[in-house]
């Protein structure tokens, strides 16, 4: 809704008249409703939006003169349409396309003194008083495009910015924090926008094989699709050699990045002092998804826990989470941490401890979340690990109801 | 002065004391001529502290803070007996200035809880949208909006009442009589010491100081003030603003600004153990100058320039124009708990948050390379202090970024979230680290009740015994409810 008041496009058209002290010499005041709707036409290499805007409304507009007053009703129709085209490294818009028409039409008409007696007197100050009115059409109109054009193009942009957004906050912008810049590809098809992100240097490898179908009766109900390749994450993860990871950062990166949570996480704790490992300089974290499971390998040199450097030796060690089911629903469950080479007991309970603190027993997917460009509350609605690939769809959680999420057949057996 | 400090013994004569200073102090009164003030018995004065009420910046969400002081203020007589420090950072500097000004009294929390719940902050949140300021950023637009956003809030802590017909802040000073008259800290950084950002391509980061977080003292690393020292030209050219010292010293990361009392009680702490510059207000304009030196956060608001320099007390008395050419304030987000000094000076106190948000990931990494600290290191090491923090629960943190709450809503979040924590005595971050000045400043003041919980385990003859933080605010609080 767009709230119009006074202006001085009427202003003008009356300028040389006397002015009452008590009456302004023009004046208009009224809404104009617009609604926007999107269109996605089929496109390659960009995502195109069409945002098209139709805008009615009630406009009441008064001249006054030292003795005539005009009251005038105008019905604004707008149209506009804002072409926007996001490409992976920027936004741009076309000039918005737009026009308003307005209607006037005369409601009152008060003369003072004698002359209002007159009819043949008041037709003739009618016509005349009419004439200006619509002559400040144009101007009206101008400024009511402009109010348009203006509110088009930022409902436009925002939400370009909102789609894109999801690219860049949910993907883009986490690997670029590690100083990777991923090669982006957009496109629009009959399903939505898609994305096609490539996280690969040059002498890195890509994914060899296509990403997993989503189940046709799934599909419909799913906002957002997230496949992940495995090559994504090592790839990345390549750029972590010798980082000291604090236990913090990566339960941010379990609770905020991933939307996994473990209970202990959600309860009123004492605070404590993050556990952290040094990486090994050379591969520290290899990644590898597998048939309902995921495989981590990491590479540590060293490990603190409480505040304390542990004397410990670099070691390798596999991490393995199995997707499955409880009465509460999905859940990824660790199993046992496994030291490839033997090592002292003593040494073993240390770096267990400080695991532990970092990989949880089990973590299972947020209840419900909110994320930039969705207003609405969010749920993992569907998840699957399949051939090197992760699926993670997301659905908007309706007010009412919040069913468990959809798992793939392989895991009721 | 002399003679008033002999006769100090009344809250009568404490508040005379603190409003003599701030007079004479004066618009005149440099850092250095009110350090001198020491004479004064601050032990009177402050002995008798029992906690320090930190308002934790969370942009926009002012009326939780509101609900978090509803609560506390029923529950904590010390609020209502002038025997609180009043603490803020970002947005939290607007409440805590309006208490350094007016103070704690059943009004006042009234009041402010009124304004915090009703204030207008749609611009704020307006320009708070993730997805606009993307868009405005790519469009080359800036996503700062103008401090006169602010004149609503400003006037709340100034208490001008006819502020709708001001058209800047400046005009909101001339309206105000409100002068620093009860003890308070206002957080903000400090832009030419942390900004570090490429010379040749101020997008990327510049990796070209170091922070040392025990004091959060800022240095060029050996390898760059080696190069600078051989090429002044050079060092003119990429750091305008900067002025190179005889060592690798820059400054510190912080400044606070305070009222006379607290100048004078934390600039007792030796220099090189202090964790900020001190800034010293004495009248309105300098407590409009803390507030927005406080909110103008990256992306919120412009940097704002300090007038008066020479009102900053740095380290070892020495002036700040010695190390840059002038002083930009931007934003107090870099500590999230302005303890660390006031619980070294006063091992006594309990201290207690309205609750933190702490940064995503991508976030922090970008303020990081933009401004030099990491501001989780520096959360973590600043939350060790909390005794309590009102942390906003999932469901609050849920709405915070889609700013779908009304103020009424925030408020009794904020309210809700202050009764569960305050009934279980518990609310704390979930991770902290323990600061590296951990023990009692040499200047600390004893409290007029000590209680048996001011130390941690250990050597009790040690001279540097660990305060013991994170107790809960169980000792200052009255067994539930309130006369509020």
């Amino acid at each position: 809704m767009l709230p119009l008041d006074n202006s001085h496009g009427m202003t003008n058209a009356l300028a040389n008249s006397r002015r009452e002290p008590n009456r302004p010499k023009s004046a208009f005041a009224g809404v104009v409703q617009v609604a926007l709707s999107l269109e996605l036409p089929p496109s390659l290499g960009e995502s195109h939006l069409l945002v098209h805007a139709t805008g009615t409304g009630q406009i009441n507009a008064s001249a006054n003169r030292s003795k005539v007053h005009v009251h005038a009703g105008i019905s604004p129709k707008i149209q506009a349409t804002q072409s926007l085209h996001i490409r992976p490294a920027e936004i741009t818009g076309d000039s918005p396309w737009i026009t308003a028409h307005l209607t006037t039409r005369l409601t009152s008409l008060q003369m003072d003194g004698l002359l209002g007696r007159c009819t043949l007197i008041e037709k003739i100050a009618s016509q005349a008083v009419q004439k200006r009115l619509t002559a400040n059409d144009t101007s009206l109109s101008e400024q009511i495009e402009r109010t348009v054009r203006a509110r088009v193009e930022d409902e436009g942009f925002e939400l370009a910015y909102r789609v894109n957004g999801l690219i860049r906050h949910g993907l883009w912008d986490r690997i670029a924090s590690l100083d990777f810049a991923p090669n982006v590809r957009l496109q629009n098809n009959s399903q939505g926008i898609r994305s096609d992100i490539d996280y690969t240097r040059k002498d890195q490898l890509g994914a060899l094989s296509p990403p997993p179908e989503i189940p046709s009766k799934v599909y419909p109900n799913l906002d957002l699709i997230t496949w992940v390749h495995e090559s994504v994450a090592n790839n990345a993860l390549d750029s972590l050699n010798g980082m000291r990871l604090d236990e913090a950062t990566i339960r941010g990166v379990w609770r905020v990045e991933l939307k996994l949570t473990n209970d202990d996480w959600e309860k009123i704790q004492p605070a404590k002092i993050p556990a952290v490992i040094t990486l090994a300089n050379r591969s520290p974290l290899t990644l590898r998804f597998l048939p309902q499971s995921i495989e981590l390998q990491l590479r540590a040199a060293a490990c603190e826990v409480d505040g304390h450097v542990e004397d410990v030796q670099a070691r390798e060690l596999r991490i393995q989470y199995r997707l499955d089911e409880d009465a509460r629903g999905l859940q990824f469950a660790r199993q046992e941490i496994e030291f490839p080479e033997s090592l002292p007991s003593v040494e073993e309970a240390i770096w267990l401890k400080a695991l532990e603190r970092f990989f949880p027993k089990t973590v299972r997917p947020l209840p419900k979340f909110r994320n930039t460009g969705f207003p609405q509350f969010l749920r993992i609605g569907y998840l699957n690990v399949s051939r090197g690939w992760i699926v993670a769809g997301v659905s908007r959680v309706s007010p009412s109801s919040s069913p468990s999420p959809q798992v793939p057949k392989e895991i009721s057996r | 002065m002399t003679s008033m400090n002999q006769t100090t013994n009344t809250n009568f004569h404490r508040w005379l004391w603190a409003t003599c200073i701030g007079l004479l102090a004066g618009p005149f009164a440099t850092a250095q001529e009110v350090n001198r003030s020491g004479t004064v018995d601050l032990a009177t004065r402050f002995a008798s502290m029992e906690l320090l009420f930190c308002f934790q910046g969370k942009g926009s969400n002012v009326p939780y803070d509101g609900g978090v002081l509803h609560e506390a203020y029923a529950r904590i007589p010390a609020m209502r007996a002038g025997h609180t420090i009043v603490a803020g950072n970002s947005s939290g500097s607007i409440p805590a200035a309006y208490f350094c000004c007016f103070g704690f009294s059943d009004a006042n929390v009234r009041h402010a809880e009124e304004r915090l719940k009703h204030g207008n902050r749609d611009a704020v949140r307006n320009m708070e949208s993730v997805n606009n300021k993307l868009s405005k950023i790519s469009r080359g637009k800036s996503t700062e909006i103008l401090h006169s956003e602010l004149r609503e809030y400003v006037a709340f802590a100034l208490g001008v009442s006819q502020w709708q017909d001001a058209q800047s802040i400046d005009e909101i000073v001339r309206r105000s009589s409100a002068k620093p008259q009860f003890p308070c800290l206002i957080v903000a950084c400090n832009k030419e010491v942390l900004e570090d950002r490429h010379p040749e391509s101020k997008s990327f980061p510049g990796r070209l100081k170091e922070i040392d977080l025990s004091n959060m003292q800022v240095s060029w690393k050996p390898e760059v003030f080696e190069y600078y020292k051989n090429h002044p030209e050079r060092f003119q050219r990429d750091h305008p603003e900067l002025v190179l010292g005889a060592d690798r010293g820059i400054g510190r990361a912080a400044t606070f600004f305070v009222d006379a009392s607290m100048f004078d009680l934390l600039s007792r702490i030796p220099a090189n153990e202090r964790i900020a510059d001190l800034r010293l207000m004495t009248d309105a304009s300098d407590v409009a100058l803390a507030v927005l030196a406080s909110t103008s956060e990256p992306s919120y608001f412009p940097p704002v320039v300090d007038p008066r320099p020479e009102k900053i007390l740095t380290s070892h008395g020495q002036r700040i124009l010695e190390s840059v050419r002038h002083r930009t304030y931007y934003g107090g987000y870099i500590i999230s708990m302005p303890a660390q000094d006031v619980r070294r000076m006063l091992p006594g106190i309990h201290v207690l948050g309205t609750g933190w948000r702490h940064n995503p990931l991508v976030a922090r990494t970008l303020l990081k390379n933009w401004l030099l600290a990491d501001c989780e290191e520096i959360a973590y090491l600043s939350e060790w202090w909390a005794d309590l923090e009102v942390n906003p629960d999932a469901e609050f943190e849920s709405h915070i970024e889609f700013r779908d709450l009304s103020g009424e809503d925030e408020y009794q979040f904020g309210v809700r979230r202050a009764k569960e924590l305050f009934d279980l005595n518990i609310g704390l971050p979930a991770f902290i680290k323990i600061p590296h000045y951990n023990y009692p400043a040499a200047a600390a003041i004893s409290p007029v009740k000590p209680t048996d919980d001011m130390f941690a385990d250990g050597d009790a003859n040690s001279n540097h015994r660990t305060l013991k933080t994170m107790r809960g605010i169980g000792p200052i609080m009255q067994p539930s409810g309130g006369a509020h």
